[in-house]
């Protein structure tokens, strides 16, 4: 690799990790943490692994077959089954979205004081300001590094010296010992929030968008595997959090108010500020890419002009997808909906349509139409279909769980 | 035509995949539906068409509601519902996208791009529209 690829890499490394955090991952760790102590670390650790092999996946994909995820797996498996999978991550990708965006305002909330219904237009209006005007580098690069921020909660979980044994433990899964429906729809929504089919489309139509090509097989392993990797591993970072703060004192987390008592403890009053802040960035941060994913996926899947680096006169169809999802995603959040509940709800969505997600990958990613000579091997066949047999079980017991375990 | 060489899987090769333009690969909606006319009983049926449109795809899905987004289409589509129809003549090349020998702008393909681009993007700054004033 020359200097340059090496740039490349450092920097999608970096964006993955600064990008990783979202009000999903932040909501179910911090109540894994409160409710089951470390109990709960093995979901994030499974879900990272999962998705590192996804989105390794979708990334080979765009650079072999040059085809972004929807359009590939349109031309697969027919418009027909893609409709379903279209429909689905429409429903789930806008409360994902509302979500975000609900998150957001609450980072903004806790720092001025303003009400969450004045906040949702605003916020929607930035987020679209910055997909009209900007272009790829912007959004991925400029947004993901300042979510670097979101390493704060590494920060505190050390400053807190946990057990490290203990949470080591929770590294592998156990049976609860309490509210058994509670543990496993927990569980279950950090695997929802971890494995964002969402990050599927955004990677592979990035990868297309930059112009990759089989030279860059290799730095997109690195990126996959390092940058998700630390990911999780900031999200495993915000459940410690949680399990030192609120598990000794039996707070149970129900509104994003109590956030910062997972943060003060450790870092006192300047930690609120950062908190707040970087609440604010990854949820944002992640707004504006499931906007902009489901512009990609519409665009995609119907044949129009696409790319975050043209001008939206040049792609109106693409411009207008994210400029209505953003107004609606804004206004759900207006009326009042409660940003926690609908986070839960919706990652817990997420897990239902996965096995949708997955399973067009064991198909694609042996295809040699697409993938000539880089298909997949045994192994990552076996973690996909592993995926796949987990996103089933999941899909199954997620609505179930929803109605005896949720909140 | 398709891998440079004589077969051609119609649904592997054709359907469902982007449709662009010859002069700047210009994309053009999608191969949505393949038109074939059969012929007299001693001659083979003969491709004569790729089909784009939401009223092809509506009908892919159930034929019951083809006549519903045709009248939606009628009602407020700029295309009035009209599925474009592309000569199999027309077609260049098969590869990762079907190559049409048409120029995009100038067909009914891009007929929304060019609606959105006059009647919204011209009146927001930063579009980047030719309209924009």
């Amino acid at each position: 690799m020359n200097f340059k690829k090496v740039f490349e890499v450092a920097l999608g490394i970096v964006t993955s990790v600064g990008g990783f955090l979202e009000a999903g991952s932040i909501a179910t760790a911090v109540q894994a943490g409160a409710i089951f102590k470390f109990q709960l670390l093995w979901p994030i650790l499974l879900g990272t692994i999962v998705l590192i092999f996804l989105v390794e996946m979708a990334g080979r994909l765009a650079a072999v077959s040059h085809h972004p995820l929807p359009s590939a797996v349109r031309e697969r498996f027919g418009f027909n089954f893609y409709a379903i999978v279209l429909v689905a991550s429409t429903i789930v990708d806008l409360l994902v979205l509302a979500s975000e965006i609900g998150g957001a305002c609450m980072g903004l909330k806790m720092m001025s004081g303003a009400p969450l219904a004045a906040l949702a237009l605003p916020v929607a209006l930035l987020a679209w300001l910055l997909l009209w005007n900007g272009t790829f580098g912007t959004i991925e690069y400029g947004v993901s590094l300042l979510g670097l921020i979101t390493i704060v909660f590494i920060v505190a979980a050390i400053k807190f010296g946990p057990q490290y044994s203990q949470a080591a433990g929770g590294l592998l899964p156990t049976l609860p010992t309490h509210d058994k429906p509670h543990y496993w729809f927990i569980a279950v929504s950090i695997l929802g929030a971890t494995i964002s089919p969402y990050l599927f489309n955004f990677y592979s139509s990035g990868a297309v968008e930059d112009e990759w090509d089989e030279s860059d097989l290799v730095p997109n392993r690195i990126t996959a595997g390092l940058g998700m990797g630390f990911g999780g591993f900031t999200s495993m970072a915000v459940l410690v959090c949680a399990a030192c703060a609120l598990y000794p004192r039996g707070i149970d987390f129900t509104r994003y108010e109590q956030l910062p008592l997972i943060i003060t403890p450790a870092l006192g009053m300047w930690g609120f500020w950062i908190l707040c802040c970087a609440l604010f960035i990854a949820c944002f941060g992640a707004a504006l890419e499931l906007a902009l994913d489901m512009a990609y996926v519409y665009a995609q899947t119907f044949g129009w002009a696409w790319g975050e680096n043209k001008k939206p006169a040049d792609a109106a169809r693409f411009s207008m997808v994210f400029t209505i999802i953003l107004l609606i995603a804004g206004i759900i959040i207006t009326c009042g909906v409660d940003p926690l509940k609908l986070t839960l709800l919706s990652m817990a969505a997420t897990a239902v349509i996965l096995p949708l997600v997955v399973l067009p990958f064991l198909v694609l990613m042996n295809d040699r139409k697409f993938m000539k000579e880089h298909t997949n091997g045994r192994f990552a066949n076996f973690v996909v279909f592993f995926s796949i047999v987990m996103a089933s079980i999941i899909a199954l017991v997620a609505i179930p769980l929803e109605i005896y375990g949720g909140s | 035509m398709a891998d440079g060489g004589d077969e051609m899987h119609l649904v592997r090769d054709v359907l469902d995949k982007q449709l662009v333009d010859h002069a700047g690969h210009d994309p053009m909606g999608m191969a949505d539906g393949i038109v074939i006319e059969v012929r007299d009983v001693n001659q083979p049926p003969r491709v004569i068409a790729i089909e784009s449109g939401f009223p092809v795809l509506a009908r892919r899905v159930s034929p019951k509601l083809e006549p519903i987004v045709r009248w939606l289409g009628r009602r407020l589509g700029v295309r009035r519902g009209i599925v474009y129809r592309i000569p199999w003549s027309r077609v260049r090349s098969l590869d990762v996208e079907v190559e049409l020998d048409v120029d995009a702008d100038r067909s009914p393909a891009k007929a929304w791009e060019h609606w959105l681009c006059r009647h919204v993007t011209r009146y927001i700054p930063g579009s980047g529209n030719f309209l924009e004033s």
